[in-house]
């Protein structure tokens, strides 16, 4: 078994792998960045079914074709600028409040949906 | 090429994974599957690229919007489990199930009793004699056979890291592979 493991080593480069570093950080930032991936999945549909390239969604939010590869990476902590800016370049809305009401003959409390 | 440890490297038996790179620019194999697996750019273009086999396996009317989604849970469900296991000083090599020859899946069998066939993501993996596991790549597979060119791909990295280890004395045998 020894003789294995010290093949191995000095089979290795002169780091470990990145991944665990990175699953680290996908962990400690899961929250927004969940979000961040489903908003960049659903502006890659509305681009398929509106046949808009990249290219033209970076010319419509002005701004540089990098930049919308970086969106779409569905890594970035977006601003709300930026959210409203790619809905309105797509005519789509992508985040939504909830407004919660209370029912007074029921004593149930409504959520209804209302759109930024 | 380079083996590389993916946990702690005092672990005997232990997990390694590939760096295929030999500049150390693209990140290794097992940081590598995981970074496309959380990307909706990446998985967009691969989903629209097999969208036939996509849709017509086990979720027919299945979108690629749908798909994205479900492939980025099941990568965070493995990697929560792996670094879970980690810190809890558990084996993570348990987690590591065998489905076919080469490829696994990363499962809690005390949570899933068995039904770790579902999903799509795949691990591949060489195992040596010492019960090591060299992780050579990682797939969606939405086909039960290997012949689409990303898998074959798969296919061919085992092969070339198989050489790898003959030429450098290290023991694999195929019979604890299968």
């Amino acid at each position: 078994m020894n003789q294995i493991k010290e093949k191995l080593k000095q089979l290795g480069g002169s780091k470990p792998s990145a991944w665990r570093e990175k699953a680290l950080q996908r962990r400690d930032n899961r929250e927004w960045l969940r979000k961040s991936q489903a908003i960049a999945a659903r502006v890659l549909e509305s681009l398929r079914s509106q046949s808009i390239t990249q290219k033209q969604l970076a010319e419509k939010m002005q701004i540089s074709p990098q930049q919308v590869s970086k969106i779409l990476q569905g890594q970035e902590n977006l601003t709300l600028q930026t959210i409203a800016q790619l809905e309105a370049a797509l005519g789509i809305t992508l985040v939504y409040v909830l407004d919660i009401t209370e029912s007074v003959k029921t004593g149930q409390t409504k959520a209804a949906s209302k759109a930024l | 090429m380079k083996i590389i440890p993916i946990f702690n490297p005092d672990l005997v038996p232990g997990i390694y994974t590939v760096q295929y790179d030999d500049n150390e620019i693209e990140p290794d194999e097992f940081a590598r599957i995981f970074d496309l697996w959380n990307s909706p750019l990446i998985l967009d273009a691969f989903f629209n690229e097999n969208i036939q086999d996509l849709q017509s396996g086990y979720f027919k009317s299945i979108t690629i919007r749908e798909a994205i989604e479900i492939t980025i849970d099941e990568a965070n469900g493995f990697e929560e489990l792996l670094l879970s296991y980690e810190s809890n000083g558990a084996n993570v090599l348990n987690l590591f199930k065998p489905l076919n020859n080469y490829e696994y899946r990363i499962v809690d069998h005390q949570k899933l009793k068995g039904r770790y066939r579902r999903g799509w993501l795949r691990i591949y993996a060489i195992r040596l004699t010492d019960g090591s596991l060299i992780i050579t790549g990682g797939a969606i597979k939405l086909t039960r056979l290997m012949n689409r060119p990303h898998l074959e791909q798969e296919l061919n990295k085992l092969n070339r890291v198989k050489d790898f280890l003959r030429f450098h004395g290290i023991s694999y045998t195929e019979d604890i592979n299968l």
